[in-house]
């Protein structure tokens, strides 16, 4: 017998029935952390496939969240399809869906009947709007979830509109909690013995993030706070902000009111030390614009790497606004392992992500490549079901796979 | 009553958003939540106003725990420390790295002590690598992190997002590391040290941009409320009553818009016909459907929308969200008699495991609330000693 891998989720596996980001985000983690994966495809592929850019076989997404997983093809409007589904339900510890909420169970094989067939395997259904509810039926993308949300009414200028956050996080933070739901059915499953149907709402994932926004509106007497730009929501503090500097812009933000002390010997304006104007927030907010610019006095006559080493030395938390190239770069998560290099079959020389979830003293799942759209159909449906090639050429001719 | 994580004993020295919120959902989930504060409590008790006791930002993040003080500074402290972490399943800090090591009660000294305990970390950058001292705040890992500069307009700076998005998706990563470790103890036996940092649990965020960049070989410009033309119609439309957001996915979502707009002479018509056409006659696509929008609420927009099946969504503020039927209805929104807000909004947990329990709202503690409860009945001091350790500056 062979020893079992020392990943935290080894002899695991997870039948993946999730498109687009966030449910492949959840998967991509469970993979990542060591689990046998089985990424379930419609014979054409997955939706996100065909946002593929000319010249590629896939977008890049779709290359950074699906590594680490084996593609097999299936198609459920078929009978046997279907079948074969069940078949691999038996198989299973996990099955993870983010169709719209009544997909799979307008298709047959929802929760209810999949349960009754294997009672142990946890479901796992990520969606906008949640199972129920008013609103389960609205459509939800990351774009009308960061509307619906009330974080883009927060997101911008007071004089400007709304703005989206470019980064569609409500994705990724989506799939992060369909994880933490899954992990968690997982864990109750291993007292219990009974697989649950677990849920995550994106709108409900982002509620608790909008912490300060709620205090702000409560603070003020119930009065909805209005966008402010990258400063403190109501310009409550200062200095918090993005400034711009010689060539490109830091976010400097003061947690203590040392840091104001330190900030100011960091731009040799100690002569502002024990100056009632500025001796703390509540001066400083009162006097925003007068502090803003002696911040920027400074900044603007200085570099990013010149700020950000002067901060360091005084101990103010700052950062340089970096952009995608240089994130990609960034030694700093190369040297950890976060990022990598590779060599992949579609994009050449890659930087790819690893999982931001660690476990020391756990190895390292090695990373494989991304795989075409049913690329392990031989494999894993020998594996799980011992089927034949000729078996396979049949269920094809089919439709079925 | 039964809840997934119940009988789990979590040390909770979660401060701020990011350690707190993986620890509120821990305790939704039927944990038994420990809150270790210093003694004159955690940072973000500090930013209450002056005359209130607490805020609403606490009061959300600090449900369902208990609050004991300790000063790890003190070495009676830390021999406490010693005996919770032997009752313990879980230890989570979000401290500077280094900051528990150099007070002597970092993973390396806690591992030998209790081989079962999990200790989770989140912080900024990690525990290693070249930037890990780095100082770090929700601004300044939005700006470090590159997420900062995809959003915003082309002609303006740099903008972060309204919410604190690294500190919760920190958060929501150091869950999902707890929960992961938990499982594997199940069957090794031993606890793990779990470590997550907030800039690597962005970094996927960002996968469309990073794409962007792959194809064009340029940093892709700021796009404001658009796509740069990936999608269309796509963007913030008006309404007599504000702006709604529409994504258009499908070329079967632009037939619905159409439809819905009493349009649907247009549905043949080949300048709009596929993503591609729309996005070089964007003008006259966005004036079809400004037309349509301008004349209608969000509400009669949103009644629209379902009844077409298009996907959009009224762009809301932080009370119409507060207040949000669907939310109250689904439970993860209540109505609560807060004893030091009054009656407020608290949010239960996002996680729903069907068949079981949440744990039933109880109101964030005050700073060592629980101080008589957890050091006499738990760990079986007498009255007199927790008076002592009160007297001592120990608790």
């Amino acid at each position: 017998m062979t020893a079992r891998p020392n990943y935290p989720l080894a002899g695991f596996t997870i039948l993946d029935l999730t498109q687009f980001y966030q449910g492949p985000y959840a998967t991509l983690m469970l993979a990542k952390a060591g689990a046998n994966v089985i990424k379930i495809e419609p014979p054409g592929g997955e939706s996100l496939r065909a946002m593929r850019p000319p010249g590629h076989e896939n977008p890049l997404p779709i290359v950074m969240l699906n590594a680490n997983k084996r593609s097999i093809t299936l198609n459920l409007k078929t009978e046997e399809g279907r079948e074969l589904l069940k078949k691999m339900v038996l198989k299973a510890d996990a099955l993870v869906e983010n169709y719209a909420p009544g997909v799979m169970d307008r298709l047959g094989v929802g929760f209810d009947v999949l349960h009754k067939i294997n009672p142990k395997m946890v479901y796992a259904s990520a969606s906008g709007f949640g199972l129920s509810g008013p609103d389960r039926d609205n459509l939800a993308m990351d774009f009308t979830i960061q509307a619906a949300s009330g974080v883009m009414s927060l997101t911008g200028y007071p004089d400007g509109p709304p703005t989206r956050t470019g980064a569609p996080y409500v994705d990724i933070l989506g799939g992060a909690h369909l994880y933490a739901a899954l992990m968690t059915g997982l864990l109750e499953r291993e007292r219990t013995g009974i697989g649950r149907l677990v849920e995550v709402a994106m709108v409900e994932a982002v509620y608790t993030c909008l912490a300060t926004g709620l205090d702000q509106y409560m603070r003020a007497g119930k009065k909805i706070p209005g966008r402010s730009g990258n400063a403190f929501a109501n310009y409550n503090r200062a200095p918090y902000n993005v400034y711009p500097c010689a060539d490109g812009y830091v976010a400097i933000i003061l947690v203590t009111e040392n840091q104001w002390q330190n900030l100011l010997r960091a731009m040799g304006r100690e002569d502002l030390k024990d100056d009632p104007r500025f001796i703390n927030n509540t001066a400083r907010v009162e006097r925003f614009k007068e502090t803003e610019d002696i911040v920027l006095g400074w900044t603007m006559a200085h570099t990013r790497a010149e700020i950000f080493a002067a901060t360091s030395k005084y101990r103010i938390p700052c950062a340089p606004v970096r952009d995608i190239e240089e994130v990609m770069n960034d030694p700093h998560m190369h040297e950890r392992g976060m990022l990598e290099v590779r060599n992949h079959y579609d994009y050449g020389e890659v930087i790819l992500p690893n999982s931001p979830l660690r476990f020391h003293g756990t190895d390292k799942v090695p990373t494989t490549d991304s795989p075409r759209v049913g690329e392990h159909n031989e494999a894993v449906y020998d594996e799980l079901l011992g089927l034949t090639p000729a078996d396979l050429k049949r269920l094809h001719e089919a439709g079925a796979i | 009553m039964s809840m997934p994580l119940e009988g789990l004993t979590v040390l909770d020295f979660g401060q701020i958003f990011q350690g707190s919120y993986a620890t509120l959902l821990l305790a939704k989930a039927g944990a038994n939540v420990i809150k270790i504060e210093p003694p004159g409590g955690e940072p973000l008790r500090k930013r209450t106003p002056p005359g209130a006791k607490t805020t609403l930002a606490f009061a959300m993040l600090n449900g369902n725990k208990r609050a004991i003080t300790l000063n790890l500074k003190s070495q009676r402290g830390k021999e406490l420390l010693f005996q919770m972490v032997q009752r313990a399943d879980i230890l989570l800090e979000n401290f500077g790295p280094g900051t528990m090591d150099a007070m002597g009660v970092g993973w390396s000294v806690l591992h030998p002590m209790n081989k079962r305990l999990i200790y989770a970390s989140g912080t900024g950058y990690g525990i290693s690598g070249p930037d890990h001292k780095n100082l770090a705040m929700d601004l300044t890992v939005q700006a470090a992190s590159g997420i900062m500069s995809v959003t915003g307009f082309a002609d303006g700076p740099p903008v972060r997002a309204g919410i604190t998005v690294a500190d919760f998706m920190g958060g929501i990563h150091v869950y999902a590391g707890i929960t992961t470790a938990l499982y594997e103890r199940e069957r090794s036996g031993i606890g793990r040290l779990v470590e997550v940092a907030m800039q690597e649990a962005v970094y996927f965020t960002l996968a469309a941009p990073f794409e962007s960049f792959y194809r064009t070989g340029k940093v892709p410009p700021r796009t404001g409320n658009e796509t740069g033309g990936a999608n269309a119609p796509y963007g913030l439309y008006p309404v007599k009553d504000g702006f709604i957001a529409i994504h258009t996915g499908t070329e079967g979502h632009w037939l619905n818009i159409l439809d819905a707009a009493g349009r649907p002479e247009l549905k043949s018509e080949p300048r709009f016909r596929t993503m591609h056409d729309r996005s070089a006659n964007l003008a006259e696509v966005n004036a079809i459907v400004t037309a349509w929008t301008e004349t209608l609420t969000k509400a009669e927009l949103a009644e629209q929308a379902r009844k077409f099946r298009i996907p959009c969504a009224p762009v809301r503020d932080v009370e119409e969200v507060m207040n949000d039927r669907h939310m109250h209805e689904r439970g993860m929104l209540q109505w609560v008699d807060h004893p030091d807000l009054g009656r407020v909004v608290l949010p239960t947990t996002p996680l729903r495991i069907h068949g079981t329990d949440i744990a039933p709202m109880v109101p964030s503690p005050l700073v060592g609330q629980h101080n008589d409860e957890i050091y006499g009945d738990w760990l079986g001091l007498s009255r007199d000693d927790v008076a002592a350790l009160r007297k001592d500056g120990v608790i």
